[in-house]
Parts: C-alpha cells; structure tokens; sequence
C-alpha cells in the first residue's frame, strides 16, 4: 500500500500545505466559506489565518503550546485553528454542547495556555479552574477577535517549519470511564484523510459546496468542514443550524452539494417531510456517520428522494472515515467495505481472522492513526500495536467483503452520534427516592431503528410500577441529564441479572423474559 | 369567554401536554418559558414538538431554532398557522 505520509516532506507544516495549495492553484478568489450573510475566499482565508496567527504570537502561544477552542462553528474559529497550526501552536476545539464540567476537565487536562470562546461561556466558566491558563480571548464583547486580527500588520507571516510527525491538533472523545480523553493527530493526519476519504472515495470536487451536521469539534465534523473541502479548493457552510427544520432552511439557502449527517438527523428530516419538504436539488452526495444507520431508514430515504445515503463509519483515533458504502453499491444496514489506505479486518479473541458472518472485533491499520491519547498509556497500549487499532466494535464482514455492525466490547454506545455511558444514567437514576436498582442499555430493534435508551429499574421494597412513576423517573432523567441521554423507555423487572461477582450483567438485560417485566412504554 | 381567548387557551394546554408527553415536568412551563434556554429541548424534541401540533392540531409549524422561542411565541405562531388554515377552508 502506497503511503500517502511518505511522499510529504520531512517539514511539513499542515495549515501552510492547505492554504498555499489552493493559492497557487488559482483558487484564490473561489469561496471557501459561507458564513451566513458572508462569503471569505480563499486568498481572505490565508490572510485571516495570518492575522490569527499574529495575534496568538502576541499573547505569547509558542509552538507546541495548546490553545483551547470553544466556540460554535464560525469564521473565528476556523481561522484561529489554522493560525495556530501556522505557529506550530496546537489548537484543541472543544465541543460547545460539553458540559461546563467536562470543559472545566479538558482545559485542566489539556494544559491550554490561551482559550477562545464567547462571553456567555466565559461567563458560564467563571472562575476557571486551570492553572495552566494565561489568557481568554473572546469572540463578542468589548474587544472581539476579529478586531485584535483588523489591528495586525498586512505582511505576510511566515508559518513554523514543523515536521509531518509532530503533533498538529487534539481532539477530545468520550472514554469508558465516562472522563474524555485526548487524542493526540498529527501534520500529516489530516492530508491522509483527504486523500483516502474525500478524494479517492467520495470524489470530493471544486465545485461541491460541503454541509455537516456534525460540529467541527467531532473528528467527522473536522473533516466535513475544515479541511476536507480545503483539500480539493471546495467551499463549505459554516452553520448554526440547531434542528432539522435549519438544516432545511440552510439546504434552500446554501444549496450544498454534499450532505454529511448523522442516522438521527436523517430520522428527523424524513419525520417532518409533510411539514418542511427539502429542496434538494442541489444535492449530489447524501453521507450518513456516527453511529449505524438502520436499514429501514436508509430504504425510506431512498424511496423519498429517490437517493442512497452513503453509510461510513470512522473513529475520533482514525480522525474520520475507514469503512464506506459507494453510491450506486450500498449495501444498506452495513457500514460498506475498506476506504483505500486502510486495512480492516474481523478477528477473534486470539486476533485470527474470522470467517465471513462470524462476529469478531474490528481491527484497523491506517496512516491517519493517532499519536496517542494524552496521559492514558494504559488505554493506549491495550488499543494500539503499531499502525493498528482494536476499536471496541464487534463486526462480521459478509461474504461480498461488507462489513456490518454488531455491537461494542465495552458498554458504550452511541446516541444522536454521540458517546453514552449507561454509567453516568445510571448514577442518575440510582439517585429517584423509588429505585432500588439499574441497568441502562440501548436498544435499536436489531438495528433497524435509531438507538435509544432503555433503562431496566426494579423498585425498592413497597414500590409498585405504574405509568405515572415511570413519568417521574424520566422527567427525574431528563433534569439531571442531557435530553438524548434520558431514557425514553422503562422497563420495572423484578430483579436485574447479575454475574458471580455480583456485578450487573448489561449484556443478557435483552433477554430477560418479557413476564418478567411489566413495560411500558411511553410515545 | 371570547373566540381568540379560548383559541389561545387550547394552543398554550395543547403545547403544555405535548412537552408533558416528551418528560418535561408540568411546573416548569409557564408562558415566558424558553425551549432551548430554560427546557434545554433538543433538535429530536423539537421535531416532536412540532409533529404534535401537527397531530392535534393539523397544522404545520416549522419550529426553527436560531431564535429561542417562549411558549407564549409559539402559541403565537400556532394561533396565526390556525387562522391561515381556517381561511383556506373558507
């Protein structure tokens, strides 16, 4: 296999290699950026960035020195994460919808000497606990960003002569133990993903114009947005879209070319077709991540728009996408077959490979692999060996070479195509005065509905189940907890399954007898 | 009681029980009460809330949420998707 990291020099530095390239191959006045009523080409992209990049050296961010990013996907931030990879900075976005907790952690975790977000954060931070902080610069307020970048001089700044192999960006994913870890990528991580993802597989162009719904702090978002249309001079929309009805708007408005979603999204857009049917005209590429998409969804779109949804399914260590359906070959209900570049393989407890339809784990060899996570060695080695990755996702490869999801190794599974823990819930609900015990688990009717969360409660002495307490303990959810975390179904057992040691046992939960509950399920 | 009075009242009990219906609790709803800000309703509620209305109302509110909208605003804009509907039928 042909490494793409190899044929990059030595120095390497990844911001200068995205924005020169579209410089000098006359994409200089080609949008690169919709940005509600704004347009940036790409020459202003460059000489933003530079001006970001002058004003971190103003506050002192020297290479290798982290600056925090928390912000929703806007002009400043994309231009203060290329300016800081400009400096040899390392920008670390964080996810706006974290709580203040796990961005108190992060920061803390991270070391970040600079952040970047809004008053109504900082606000919402005050005081910040981090030692290692220097400075909060803000986006809004008396003195915005993009004024500290109007005050810089107009001469070109050179960028820092890092190498391929040094560390360009963190970003930071949910870990089992509920604390998110960093993941450390590198300059060439994100020319890798490029090449194998969007050009040799999706045939990203010029002229597309991308939409993510996933926010740039996701690893797919990242590359959705920021450098994946960059790598071939496309234009993409920066949106604050907060539900499928803006998402419909943003289509009419922005006509993009490529759609990339997540299964609940494309859930939503189908439910309200009746109310808010999509212009999608503009729309050559439907793209689907995150988590599996159910078979019966994908067949619904189909039928609706007469389009197929092009499933993947990548890691935050991979930074994006591994396994791809093609158009005009998914094989809807499976994640598709290997993007170039990678090699994926289904294997046993003893890392043989297993035969086609027997479930294994997936293993993943790729050059866009991490570095590492920051400070987890543990984690690391039990994950990594050498260029290879155990990613915790049971798998079968099918006799056409597809792969299809089967479920995780560990407990974790993913909502809205984000990380749940059933231990955070379940500490949680432990905690409604009528709960005795609980399970929490995800349940997706064999994959052919989008996940959901169900929790299996048995009740303290004297407690008996009825539709109303089942109301109180997810309302009782659903204010301790984000809402996609709550669980919208409860099941009261008896008792729940425990194993010798007298642990819950999550994984036989689906076979507890239905006699043995009284369910009830609300909408 | 007037026409539009008892217009408002079904719009603001209707959108209180679909919220109920969705987990929120009852006592946090009052007229001033924001979606986003205060009821924290996220993108797959919003689109229940709307499919809601759409069930015991027939009518079809496009709930977009870059503007945080109270329930007295919604109520507003089920009241105005109301008339519009009535019209037509006239």
């Amino acid at each position: 296999m042909e490494s793409i990291s190899e044929r990059l020099p030595d120095g390497f530095n990844v911001a200068a290699y995205f924005l020169e390239s579209n410089l000098t191959t006359g994409n200089s006045q080609r949008v690169a950026l919709f940005y509600q009523e704004d347009t940036y080409t790409y020459s202003q992209l460059n000489h933003f960035v530079q001006q970001a990049a002058r004003s971190l050296l103003d506050f002192r961010l020297e290479r290798e020195n982290r600056i925090a990013i928390l912000l929703p996907d806007t002009p400043e931030f994309v231009f203060a994460f290329w300016g800081a990879i400009w400096i040899g900075a390392v920008p670390v976005p964080i996810n706006t919808a974290c709580s203040v907790d796990e961005v108190q952690y992060i920061l803390q975790d991270s070391r970040a000497k600079l952040l970047l977000t809004t008053q109504n954060w900082q606000t919402k931070l005050d005081p910040i606990q981090s030692q290692f902080l220097q400075h909060t610069l803000l986006r809004d307020g008396d003195k915005p960003f993009l004024s500290l970048l109007a005050q810089q001089p107009n001469n070109t700044l050179s960028y820092t002569e890092t190498s391929r192999d040094e560390p360009a960006f963190w970003l930071y994913t949910s870990g089992s133990t509920g604390k998110p870890k960093g993941v450390i990528h590198l300059h060439q991580s994100m020319v890798v993903c490029a090449e194998n993802y969007a050009k040799a597989t999706l045939g990203l162009r010029k002229d597309d114009i991308t939409y993510s719904v996933a926010k740039i702090p996701f690893a797919y978002g990242l590359g959705n947005t920021l450098y994946m249309p960059m790598a071939v001079g496309a234009a993409t929309v920066l949106s604050d879209a907060m539900n499928a009805f803006d998402i419909i708007a943003d289509i009419q408005r922005y006509k993009p070319t490529v759609f990339f979603g997540i299964p609940s999204i494309y859930a939503n857009l189908l439910a309200v077709q009746d109310i808010a049917p999509i212009d999608h005209a503009s729309l050559r590429l439907w793209v689907s991540a995150a988590e599996q998409l159910p078979e019966s969804l994908w067949r619904k779109w189909r039928e609706v728009y007469n389009q197929e949804i092009c499933e993947g399914i990548g890691t935050t260590e991979f930074l994006h996408i591994f396994l791809s359906n093609r158009l005009g070959a998914c094989k809807p209900g499976t994640s598709g077959y290997p993007v170039p570049g990678y090699e994926i393989q289904v294997v046993d407890e003893e890392g043989h490979p297993c035969a086609p339809g027997e479930i294994g784990d997936l293993v993943v060899s790729g050059e866009s692999l991490m570095m590492g996570y920051w400070n987890r060695l543990r984690e690391m080695r039990q994950a990594l060996y050498g260029t290879t990755m155990r990613t915790g996702d049971k798998y079968l490869c099918d006799a056409e070479g597809y792969f299809k999801f089967m479920g995780r190794r560990d407990d974790l599974f993913k909502v809205n195509g984000q990380w749940v823990s059933p231990l955070e819930i379940e500490d949680i609900l432990h905690q409604h005065p009528q709960v005795l015990e609980v399970a929490v688990v995800p349940e997706s009717h064999q994959g052919e509905q989008i996940t959901q969360v169900v929790a299996y409660i048995s009740l303290k002495s004297g407690q008996e189940p009825s539709s109303e307490l089942e109301m109180s303990i997810c309302q009782f959810a659903k204010q301790r907890l984000s809402h996609f975390k709550a669980p919208k179904t409860v099941h009261f057992v008896d008792h729940l399954p425990r194993t010798p040691t007298g642990k819950i046992h999550r994984k036989s939960i689906g076979m507890i007898k239905r006699e043995d509950s009284v369910a009830t399920r609300r909408n | 009681m007037s026409d539009v009075y008892a217009n408002e009242l079904t719009s603001m009990n209707t959108l209180k029980a679909i919220l109920v219906d969705l987990g929120i609790p009852g006592e946090l709803l009052h007229p001033d009460t924001l979606l986003h800000q205060d009821l924290r309703l996220d993108s797959t509620e919003i689109v229940e809330v709307s499919l809601g209305l759409k069930r015991r109302l027939g009518i079809s509110m496009k709930l977009e949420g870059r503007q945080d909208l109270t329930l007295v605003q919604v109520c507003d804009q089920v009241e105005a998707a109301l008339l519009a509907s009535r019209s037509k039928q006239v």
